[in-house]
């Protein structure tokens, strides 16, 4: 600014203003011109509008008046009224009321009749002339239209009031000038209405025209006019011509305004924009200067103030070039820090060969060598002009080993690209030399496995097979350049299993090892079993690649599975052979139960002595095939699965008296005699299965008496506490029967075996019965042991696991219910059984009872409902066709045969043959069960029992 | 359908002045149909002016009446009770009057009962049924009517109801004179019945929206809705009940339905309607030998159809029998002087009518031929014809 402070501006200001000054006289009488046309132009265009709107107005007021009248007319409220004459005075007039169409106060409402008689009307003072009388009549009455009349008479519209297109009445509005329909909206300029006579019938400035004069009258000097026409009317808009003018004039007091202000403002960006240049100019100066003083790399800038962007840039280009001249210097010392640092030996030569530069390694290569560096040099120089390869090898006195050294020769160049000598470079190629030959000693190993072995790129697209060996070719039939860069996918067929493969997706993504087998298929399809063993290669920590060992498993597969088959079906065959003998021996039950109940039936009758006998012949001959029925349903139950030992509190002296007293007549009707010694330890009440306890040693009894002519029959009996507080006992049967040889000890307890087949012939039996006790003793727990000796005898030694028990749990019969036995008494049964045999059974057992018989479910049902005396017992077979036991049961229970046998004692008869058929009873909500087949006294027993009992709610089922 | 009319009326006029001209110069003798025969009970209106016609017919070619001819002037009402004062006013002023035959519509037949007692004319009605048009407190009363009696009509409805099984009705009617006329009649019958009704609802002529109140119907349990309307408004109903899901419900309508083409308005005429109408008269009902002629006679005359399509079959019928009512009258009074012709019509006796047989039509006291014994309920069929229950 100490430069010439004001010459820069006062060059801009002497230079622009006379321009400046033209421009704007130009300017302003270009703007004066067009504003005034357009001021007289848009004062034509106003009045114009204000003619349209006001056709508009009037045309809505009719239209739309017309229409909202055409809707009231619709009204049924309106059509009901012309019909019902008696009571429309009771709705009419509140409707009529309730009108009011337009803004204006004075509207008058007629409803009239299909003469043109008024039914009713609001403010309806109208004073029509004929003529318009007539024809808002004939129109709407005569000719069912609207009609609508604009005049000096005033505004009426009628609308017909239809009945099937028909006018039946009219509804007429009547208002008595226009002036007060149209007064209320506003207008841009004065506007009149007048008819084709020039009576005014609206005026928007009643002081200036009067409605109702005529305006031909009107002096229309000073205004201009505009007139459109609407029907029968003429509509005006009149404005001052004044008016416009007086726009024109304040428009040019305005544009003077602006222009003084332009050139005010002109001026003052001239000499702002001249005193912005001047100091950015000078403090550029400033700062070069300063720069090239104090080396301060920092240029001086004031960033507050303000500066045009061309001048920063200008300041910040000379910054950067003085930056870029202090690079320089740095440069060079940089350039020999990067060669000493190179790897590699580097040398540069001129033309003459002689060194201009080398490295640290290089001298440190020459030092190696034990010679001066021009004469190796020169060595080197002449080695690569004789071999093909830039590859010599060295050797190195200090390490004693051979040194390869990759050399390349470059030109050196000035920058005019003529060559001043030449670069040689020499890298060390040592190392990797030996890595190569490790790598080849590696790489043939591997291609001589006989193990598979196949190499995957996990870290590329595709996860590529870079390397597959000999083995792998053998294996697959696929050849290295058939598979190497595919995915080893292409050994996958439909037959891979898909669990496998995702299992080796999954290592692979989780980057684990894996082992697993897999089908897989060679290149001409056929499939066989892959072992696959998956190992991750990992390269700095990251697994880089997976290597696969193969395995081809398919003879051991095969193998596998062959016995997998082999054993599934002797499995099956056996299980099929159970539940055919379950079954078989279920069905023989029932015929046996018949033969039985029969034989029973026969024995309460008359007989003479020798029928007697025969009786009591089969009747034995009944329990012996009974017996052995059920050692096979027994054995088939083991054999299935389906045996249940019992875990309930019994008498265990009880139960051996009882066996003692059973076989004690037996015995002394063959002359044995019988022993039984007990060691109880106070253990009478134990918990266990007494039933199967007894089946085992009443098994070995039995063989006992059997096998035995002569002699004795010892039973010993102790119970052992253990230590874990479960109790064992230990029953030995000791006879001096025929006993069995050594060799046949081993077999004895096998299915179907007896000693010889001249024992079956001789004493009969299945040869089921050990077999059973060995199993029923394994189940509880136990075994069983033989030791005996051929003609002297056999002692046969069982042992079971039992529970202590209290004395209090033992169950008295039908404790939980309070009984009323009345011997003698007669009670209603019903019988649901299906077959015929054993319902004739049941009924003649209960012959003292009166008995009713049904053959399902269903026909129980129907029988409890339609009967109507109330049974005492239901008798209740569980298989049945239709509907079994169960289901009726259950139904009977949910009061589907009335409320009054929801409670109905029901007693089971089951054949007892299946696993669970006690549960189903229990949860059918069954009371008791028969199993078949039953003796008459037991059912007798219950029957009068449960008929008599009055069951307390929470009586537990005594199943 | 006015212009066939028209057509019609043409050609009996002709065949008339050809058997004018036959038997006697004497003026013919005129009976006046009042009638709506362009708005909304057209078939009402046809039929009652064909029973009329048929009639005429038949006393033409026996001779007419006391020797001179019957013409039949009809003029149309169009339901609209002041253009009925207007045409019945017209009429009085005809010399040869004998009697005007009256339309579909009780307010219209209401509102002419003034101006009917002061020129003194007998009003012979065929169908409108409000109970004031005959009980009308004049003295002698003019008007005498085969047709349905609304109280009676009430208690017949009502009992169809009960048979039907309904313990809940609505009602539905037109906001007029009839209207009015049977809601007292129909809660007098459902009281009476021991038939609730769960509310009232009123209709206005040419109303076009009922929703509400069939909502109102519908939250209120209305096991099923009496109807007392002409078509266009029980197409309303019956349409909305369709819109809201209760087309099925039953409808015990009176027979103001009967006078017009019912089904086919609606906007579903094949929907699954339960809708029965009370009629008094019907060609497989009623099968007695005058029956039998007044359907000869349509045949031949307006061409062979279906018997269950001749809509407004109960005016033909009531027409018919009151034509030949009058002409039994004029015959035994020998005179054609209103004070005569009221006396002879009340002494008739034992007249057989297509509709039934008349022991003794009318008493001084009793202006109804007809009573609930003789009316009975009749369904649409598929095809939108009224057939008996049961057919």
């Amino acid at each position: 600014m100490l430069h010439e402070p004001t010459r820069l501006r006062s060059i801009l200001l002497s230079s622009m203003i006379p321009r400046l000054a033209l421009l704007i006289t130009v300017l302003s009488i270009t703007l004066f011109g067009l504003s005034f046309h357009f001021v007289i132009k848009q004062t034509d265009n106003l009045q114009q509008q204000s003619v349209d709107g006001l056709e508009q107005d009037i045309n809505y007021i009719v239209n739309d008046t017309t229409r909202q009248l055409a809707d009231l007319a619709a009204n049924d409220i309106i059509i009901n009224a012309l019909v019902d004459l008696e009571q429309r005075d009771n709705y009419l007039p509140m409707f009529f009321r309730s009108l009011n169409l337009t803004q204006a106060e004075s509207v008058e409402f007629a409803l009239f009749d299909f003469a043109g008689n008024r039914i009713i009307d609001k403010n309806w003072q109208a004073a029509l002339p004929e003529s318009l009388s007539n024809a808002w009549r004939q129109q709407t009455l005569g000719s069912s239209n609207t009609f609508s009349s604009v005049s000096k008479y005033g505004v009426l519209i009628s609308v017909p009031v239809l009945l099937q297109g028909v006018a039946e009445g009219a509804l007429v509005m009547y208002v008595d000038s226009l002036q007060s329909l149209l007064a209320p909206y506003p207008r841009l300029t004065n506007q009149l209405v007048t008819d084709k006579d020039s009576h005014v019938l609206f005026s928007s400035e009643p002081t200036l025209i009067a409605p109702g004069t005529r305006f031909s009258d009107f002096n229309a000097r000073g205004y201009a006019i505009k007139k459109a026409s609407w029907t029968n009317l003429n509509l005006y808009s009149v404005k001052p011509t004044t008016t416009a003018y007086r726009e024109v004039a304040w428009t040019g007091i305005v544009l003077v305004t602006m222009i003084v202000g332009f050139i005010f403002i002109v001026l003052h960006m001239v000499s702002k924009t001249g005193a912005l240049a001047e100091r950015t100019l000078s403090q550029l100066y400033q700062g070069i200067k300063n720069t090239l003083n104090s080396e301060d790399k920092k240029p001086l800038i004031d960033t507050k103030q303000i500066e045009a962007k061309e001048l920063a840039d200008i300041r910040e280009a000379f910054d950067k070039l003085i930056w870029d001249l202090s690079e320089v210097s740095l440069s060079n010392e940089q350039f020999s820090n990067v060669l000493e640092s190179m790897g590699d030996m580097l040398v540069v030569v001129d033309q003459n060969k002689n060194i201009l530069l080398s490295n640290k390694r290089f001298d440190d290569f020459c030092e190696n060598q034990y010679g001066d560096k021009k004469s190796i040099l020169k060595s080197i120089t002449q080695k690569l002009a004789s071999v093909q390869n830039n590859e010599l090898r060295h050797f190195s006195m200090k390490e004693g080993k051979e040194l390869y050294i990759q050399w390349t020769k470059t030109s050196l160049s000035d920058a005019n690209g003529n060559i001043r000598g030449d670069i040689y470079v020499g890298s060390d190629e040592t190392e990797q030399r030996s890595l190569e030959s490790h790598v080849k000693v590696l790489t043939h190993a591997m291609d001589e496995a006989t193990v598979s072995i196949i190499i995957s790129d996990i870290k590329r697209i595709g996860q590529p097979v870079i390397y597959v060996n000999n083995a792998f070719e053998a294996l697959t039939g696929f050849t290295r350049d058939e598979i190497i860069g595919k995915n080893c996918r292409v050994l996958q067929t439909n037959e891979t299993d898909s669990e496998a493969l995702n299992n080796i997706r999954h290592a692979i993504a989780t980057r684990e090892p894996i082992e697993t087998t897999l089908i897989n298929a060679k290149k001409d399809g056929t499939p066989f079993f892959n072992r696959l063993n998956l190992t991750p290669v990992k390269i700095n920590g990251e697994v880089t690649h997976y290597i696969g060992f193969q395995q081809d498993v398919t003879q051991q597969r095969q193998t596998e599975t062959y016995l997998q088959e082999a054993r599934e079906k002797a499995e099956e065959s056996a299980r099929l052979k159970s539940s055919f003998l379950a079954s078989m021996s279920h069905e023989i039950r029932t015929p046996i139960h018949g033969i039985s109940g029969v034989l029973q039936l026969l024995a309460s009758s008359e007989l003479s002595e020798e029928q007697k006998h025969y009786l009591s012949l089969a009747k034995f001959s009944i329990q012996g095939l009974l017996h052995i029925v059920n050692d096979i349903l027994d054995f088939s139950k083991i054999e299935a699965g389906q045996l249940q030992i019992e875990q309930s509190p019994f008498d265990i002296l009880d139960s051996l008296e009882n066996l003692q007293r059973q076989y004690a007549i037996m015995c002394q009707e063959k002359g044995l005699e019988l022993h039984f010694h007990f060691d109880l330890q106070g253990f009478h009440v134990v918990r266990g299965d007494d039933v199967r306890f007894r089946q085992i040693l009443s098994n070995l009894l039995g063989n006992a008496v059997k096998f035995t002519d002569e002699g004795y029959i010892e039973v010993t009996t102790s119970i052992k506490q253990n230590a874990d507080d479960t109790l064992t006992l230990l029953c030995r049967v000791k006879d001096t029967g025929i006993g069995i040889a050594q060799d046949k000890q081993k077999k004895i307890f096998d299915v179907f075996t007896q000693e010889d087949l001249s024992t079956t012939r001789k004493f009969g039996g299945t040869g089921l019965g050990l077999s059973i006790s060995k199993q029923l003793c394994e189940l509880m727990g136990g075994e069983i042991k033989l030791d005996s000796i051929k003609g002297q005898g056999s002692t046969f030694s069982f042992s079971v696991e039992l529970e202590k028990a209290d004395e209090d749990l033992l169950t008295t019969s039908y404790s939980t219910a309070t009984h009323k036995q009345e011997k003698g008494k007669k009670y209603k049964v019903l019988i649901v059984e299906d077959n015929d045999i054993n319902q004739i059974i049941v009924k003649q057992h209960l012959s003292h009872h009166t008995t009713l018989s049904a053959k399902s479910g269903r026909e129980a049902l129907d029988a409890l409902r339609k009967m109507k005396v109330t049974f005492d017992v239901i008798l209740m077979d569980c298989q049945m066709p239709e509907m079994d036991g169960f289901e009726a049961t259950k139904r009977i229970r949910e009061g589907e045969a009335g409320a009054r046998y929801a409670d109905v004692p029901i007693i089971a008869l089951t054949a007892n043959a299946m696993k669970g058929d006690k549960e189903r009873c229990v949860s059918a909500g069954m009371d008791d069960y028969l199993s078949k087949p039953f003796d008459a006294e037991d059912l007798i027993e219950k029957v009068e029992y449960w008929a008599t009992v009055e069951k307390i709610t929470t009586a537990t089922p005594l199943l | 359908m006015r212009s066939k009319l028209l057509i019609s009326v043409f050609f009996c006029l002709s065949s008339l002045l050809i058997a004018c001209r036959a038997t006697q110069a004497a003026e013919p003798l005129i009976i006046g149909v009042d009638a709506d025969l362009s708005a909304v009970a057209v078939e009402g209106g046809i039929a009652i002016t064909r029973g009329v016609e048929l009639a005429i017919d038949e006393i033409n070619a026996s001779g007419g009446i006391l020797g001179r001819e019957v013409r039949i002037i009809a003029k149309d009402h169009r339901g609209n009770p002041s253009r009925g004062v207007f045409n019945i006013q017209q009429f009085s002023e005809m010399p040869n009057l004998l009697a005007v035959v009256g339309g579909v519509h009780t307010p219209v037949v209401l509102a002419e009962i003034d101006v009917i007692h002061r020129e003194n004319i007998l009003m012979l009605v065929p169908w409108a049924a409000g109970t004031s048009i005959v009980d009308n407190g004049h003295e002698p009363n003019n008007v005498f009517r085969v047709s349905v009696r609304d109280a009676e009509a009430a208690s017949v409805l009502i009992g169809h109801a009960k048979q039907k099984g309904l313990s809940k009705v609505a009602l539905v009617l037109e906001r007029t004179v009839w209207g009015r006329s049977n809601l007292e009649s129909l809660q007098h019958a459902a009281s009476a019945n021991g038939v609730s009704i769960t509310s009232v609802h009123w209709i206005n002529w040419q109303q076009k929206d009922f929703s509400e109140d069939i909502t109102a119907i519908k939250s209120a349990d209305a096991e099923g809705i009496i109807l007392v309307s002409n078509v266009p408004e029980g197409v309303v109903v019956v349409d909305e009940m369709l819109k809201q899901n209760i087309a099925s419900l039953p409808v015990i309508s009176h027979w103001g339905i009967a006078s017009g083409q019912f089904i086919s308005a609606l906007a579903n005429p094949t929907g699954d309607y339960d809708i029965s109408v009370l009629q008094t008269f019907h060609f497989s009902q009623q099968k007695n030998s005058k029956a039998k002629q007044l359907l000869d006679a349509y045949y031949k005359k307006y061409g062979l159809t279906d018997i269950h399509a001749i809509s407004g079959v109960t005016g033909l019928a009531h027409a018919y029998d009151l034509i030949h009512l009058i002409a039994a009258a004029a015959d035994k009074a020998g005179s054609i002087e209103t004070d005569k012709l009221r006396s002879a019509l009340e002494s008739l006796e034992n007249i057989q009518g297509a509709v039934k047989d008349y022991h003794i039509p009318f008493t001084a006291d009793r202006h109804d031929a007809l009573w609930s014994k003789d009316y009975f309920m009749t369904e649409y069929n598929k095809k939108g014809q009224l057939v008996t229950v049961g057919q």
